[in-house]
């Protein structure tokens, strides 16, 4: 009995490794274009905010598995061939850094504009006032928001079985298929999912107190 | 025309929103090391000239020199032309502003609102820096509060606090707006207590008050503005025998307000 458990783990683990690979690699793009990207439109003059205004409109308007295809498509149909796991990256990548900017602009954008007005009359330049001053006062109203995101795009990597990569999800439906016990593999699948989420969760709530026991506080007035 | 004794030349400054005209050719001199008290009713463009000194809001006509050198423009005539955004912001590393609203930076405790700014900003090293800001607080009576928060501290507090952010950077000229509006009326006293000692030690300041027995004290100069002009201008005295009969209307109208 253990053994033939043993069995129907073993290729969800191997998936569960794939999983990470490709849920840290998009969380980290995600994340550094993400927040780049929110304080460029938060900075920048109108040209920028019509560029990543239009990218989040785009990006918003189609269902995330039809971008995936539509990437997976696209990508050959530009003349580049490119393995199934990175253009599944691809494909999330700039799903999830599209919804990060929002995320991250409109927590720079929750800032009183008095802060920056304050940091300008000191000395600061831009680039300063917005790091030194407005980005870690955002960090309380992005963090919650930026961890649901994160889990979001984790479980949303299950997608990616359907492009052929050997995630979690992909390695289940093959033991599935083996052995027939779609219920049992079902659940490990779904403890496994968890067992990424609940510690990401977790982190946020150790974050969001760690900031706010060294005073930094959701935006108010 | 260059004046070694000026501090900040105002000359002819306009600007509008639109078609509302905020500033209409407002002129005003300040010496250095004297008092110039800003008055008039809400709306005149006194919040708005204080904000076009330090360039926190550009002009459109006319001139503002600090020291002789022009602020946020390096052409005036035919062209404006911007000046390059590391001068603006120099000058306004050189140039203290109070707000009505303190704008404390909300995640830093007391002393690292005061001390950041020379530290980021003229690169002054870390315990250097935090010696002087200890040593600001300390002069605005705050040497029990420098590690609170500023959500932890009263208005006036924060006030103080405010007022040490701007001195850390030894600005050449103080910029005050209002700076007791926000606060309760037994905590103006503590506020205004730490400005009359700047005025004492010769800092040259622009403050915009509704407070007129302060004015009265510190002032050098007094300019009354409305509706984007200044309207009358000189020395304390105006403010018990005014020229113009505008000034006496607002005059007369704070004192029944009182």
């Amino acid at each position: 009995m253990t053994d033939s458990y043993w069995s129907l783990l073993l290729p969800l683990l191997r998936g569960l490794i794939v999983t990470i690979e490709l849920a840290g690699i998009i969380l980290l793009v995600g994340t550094v274009c993400g927040v780049v990207g929110g304080v460029l439109s938060a900075l920048g003059g109108i040209t920028l905010r019509i560029l990543f205004g239009s990218i989040i409109f785009v990006v918003r308007g189609i269902p995330l598995l039809v971008q995936v295809f539509i990437v997976f498509y696209l990508l050959p149909f530009m003349g580049l061939t490119l393995s199934a796991f990175v253009t599944a990256i691809i494909a999330l990548s700039v799903f999830a850094s599209a919804t990060i900017m929002e995320i991250v602009r409109g927590g720079i954008e929750a800032v009183p504009h008095g802060q920056t007005e304050a940091a300008m009359a000191v000395g600061f330049s831009r680039g300063q006032s917005m790091y030194v001053v407005v980005l870690p006062q955002a960090m309380m109203s992005i963090l919650p928001p930026l961890i649901t995101q994160f889990v979001f795009l984790v479980k949303a990597t299950s997608i990616i079985s359907l492009l052929g990569v050997p995630e979690i999800m992909l390695s289940g439906r093959e033991v599935i298929e083996r052995t027939l016990l779609g219920f049992e593999v079902m659940t490990m699948i779904w403890l496994l999912y968890t067992a990424i989420c609940y510690p990401l969760t977790m982190l946020g709530r150790h974050l969001e107190a760690v900031l706010s026991a060294r005073g930094f506080q959701a935006v108010k007035n | 025309m260059a004046d070694a004794e000026l501090m900040v030349r105002v000359d002819g400054v306009g600007k509008s929103f639109g078609t509302h005209k905020v500033l209409d050719g407002v002129s005003l001199e300040v010496p250095k090391g004297s008092v110039c008290i800003i008055i008039g009713p809400s709306g005149s463009g006194k919040s708005t000239l204080l904000r076009c000194i330090n360039f926190l809001e550009p002009y459109q006509a006319g001139s503002i020199a600090i020291e002789d050198e022009l602020v946020g423009y390096s052409q005036i005539d035919r062209k404006r032309k911007l000046r390059p955004r590391r001068e603006i912001t120099r000058m306004r590393g050189e140039t203290g502003m109070v707000f009505q609203q303190f704008n404390l930076f909300a995640h830093m405790t007391a002393l690292e609102n005061v001390a950041i700014a020379p530290i980021k900003v003229k690169g002054v090293e870390r315990k250097q820096a935090r010696d002087d800001a200890e040593r600001l607080l300390v002069k605005v009576g705050l040497a029990e509060r420098m590690s609170a928060y500023p959500g932890f501290l009263s208005g006036g507090e924060q006030q103080r606090v405010a007022i040490a952010r701007a001195l850390a950077m030894a600005p050449k000229v103080l910029l005050l707006d209002e700076i007791t509006s926000a606060l309760d009326p037994e905590r103006v006293g503590e506020v205004l207590e730490v400005i009359r000692t700047l005025a004492d030690e010769g800092m040259t300041m622009l403050v915009v008050t509704h407070e007129m027995g302060f004015a009265h004290d510190i002032a050098d100069q007094v300019v009354f503005m409305d509706e984007g002009q200044v309207i009358e201008r000189g020395a304390v005295d105006i403010l018990d025998d005014p020229k113009t009969s505008r000034l006496k209307g607002f005059l007369g109208k704070l004192e029944i307000d009182e």
